[in-house]
């Protein structure tokens, strides 16, 4: 299973003070370059999975391992190689940050608080900003971009940081359908660029174009035999492509 | 009488700057409550240590940094919520300080207790401004060699921890620098009050700018000027300074709201 951009193998994993796991004994792989969604009803796991791959949660039993680190064991080192874009993550009107400066954020992690940031690295953000169409947006504060823009900004700062694997929780939630499919696009850009993506997903959106579908229950996760068209009725059934 | 007036002058601006510098921080994680159940909590302490031989300002610091050590485990214990939770600390700190001040020994209900409560003009001495003048250099010196990793915090803790910066220390950090305001404003500004300082300067400066870097520019400036206006109107009306430092940093955060460029149109800085 060497080479895997993902990899995890019976983990279970809870939050503290809750009477039961959120995941229990869960495998999932991705190699790398592949698309990944992950569906399910709320309150089933799918950000519980993210946040171990992240290392944001710690877990009980089992091995997550990205990009070939044991998440447990490389700490900050391995999240400068991921990027992540929260569920429900919205910056309102007033916060006090330029897009510029979030998206250069995503690189602030890679220097000792006492160096001084290179030139390049705010050329690199206004690189990555004007390569999802948001150039002329990079002096413009967070929150006065609309929330498709936002999260293309995030996604921007993914590209800036030079992230291989890309964690997408509900990307396309409150968008309308133009956002969505603008948003569709610069994340099957990144995948072009050499990203692995594992989303998760309430959408038909991205599905058509995924490698693998994962199914999370009550905690537990399977991969589906074929990546479905679509979401409406998979609780009841998983319809095939062409169904 | 310069002897006496000056180093209060000077105390209360650099009580300001160092409230207002931190007050960007507190604003930015919604530590309203957390700030004002701090101040409290420096209270009880301060009026502790009129009962036991321990310096005041230590028991302030300790008392404050409790406070917020002990939120997260409370919370998860009962399984309140936070705001809950910091509700219950308030009238306890509050309480907690007035039964020490009873307690104390000799006249500390009278005076003593006033300038633990409001602030006083006549308690600050050059010993105070130096104490004040190392915990702002101390602070901003802090906050500016961190100033890329608590940017990062203060923006969303999920994204910081994303981009490889450890969170959990930072808002450590903020916490304790933001109890270490507290503790050396008291004397000042009062237990009652501080909390003013530390919320209205920046909830002003945040009223006219978009960049986090020009809120901390601005905002100990506002700090400064709040403070030095309720120091002027305190000694020319005879009114209790920390009361003067609040109402004066009130007017300003009016002006702000009204000045706003955020009631217009957005444009790009």
């Amino acid at each position: 299973m060497g080479g895997l951009a993902v990899e995890l193998r019976g983990v279970t994993a809870g939050y503290a003070g809750a009477e039961h796991p959120a995941i229990h004994r869960v495998d999932l792989a991705l190699a790398p370059r592949e698309l990944g969604v992950m569906v399910g009803p709320n309150g089933a796991g799918k950000t519980t999975v993210l946040e171990v791959i992240l290392g944001l949660l710690p877990y009980q039993a089992g091995s997550v391992r990205v990009l070939g680190e044991e998440v447990r064991a490389a700490g900050p080192r391995l999240l400068r190689r991921l990027a992540y874009l929260p569920q429900d993550l919205t910056f309102p009107p007033d916060t006090p940050y330029l897009t510029r400066d979030v998206v250069l954020m995503g690189r602030y992690g890679l220097y000792r608080p006492w160096r001084r940031l290179p030139r390049q690295e705010v050329e690199l953000a206004h690189s990555a900003l004007a390569a999802f169409g948001l150039a002329e947006k990079a002096g413009w504060p967070i929150g006065h971009l609309s929330g498709g823009q936002q999260r293309k900004a995030l996604l921007a700062r993914a590209f800036a940081k030079g992230a291989q694997v890309l964690l997408l929780d509900e990307p396309f939630a409150s968008l309308d359908p133009e956002a969505r499919e603008d948003l569709a696009r610069a994340v099957l850009r990144l995948r072009e660029e050499g990203m692995t993506v594992l989303a998760v997903l309430h959408e038909d959106i991205l599905l058509s174009q995924a490698d693998r579908a994962f199914l999370v229950r009550e905690g537990r996760l399977r991969e589906l035999p074929q990546v479905p068209c679509r979401i409406h009725d998979l609780w009841a059934e998983v319809l095939p492509c062409g169904a | 009488m310069w002897g006496l007036i000056l180093p209060a002058l000077v105390g209360s601006a650099l009580a300001g700057a160092l409230s207002g510098l931190l007050g960007v921080c507190a604003l930015r994680l919604r530590l309203a409550s957390v700030g004002f159940a701090m101040a409290h909590a420096a209270f009880a302490g301060a009026a502790l240590g009129l009962l036991v031989p321990v310096p005041p300002l230590l028991l302030s610091l300790l008392f404050a940094l409790g406070v917020a050590a002990l939120l997260g485990p409370v919370v998860e214990f009962t399984r309140l919520p936070a705001e809950v939770v910091l509700g219950v600390s308030f009238p306890l700190t509050m309480a907690l300080g007035f039964v020490f001040l009873a307690l104390a020994p000799g006249e500390a209900f009278g005076a003593p207790a006033l300038s633990l409560l409001w602030g006083s003009l006549l308690g600050v001495g050059w010993r105070d401004v130096a104490l004040l003048a190392g915990v702002l250099l101390g602070s901003g010196g802090l906050l500016l060699l961190f100033r890329r990793e608590i940017s990062s915090v203060l923006l969303d803790r999920r994204l910081a921890e994303e981009a490889g910066i450890p969170a959990r220390p930072y808002l450590w950090l903020i916490l304790f620098l933001i109890a270490a305001a507290v503790a050396v404003c008291l004397r000042l500004v009062g237990g009652m009050l501080i909390y003013s300082l530390l919320m209205l300067p920046a909830s002003a400066a945040s009223q006219l700018v978009y960049d986090m870097k020009k809120l901390f520019f601005l905002t100990p400036i506002f700090g400064g000027l709040a403070a030095l206006g309720g120091f002027a109107a305190s000694w020319s009306l005879d009114l209790p300074l920390g009361a003067s430092i609040a109402l004066v940093a009130a007017c300003g955060f009016t002006l702000a709201s009204l000045a706003s460029p955020k009631r217009r149109r957005p444009k790009p800085t």
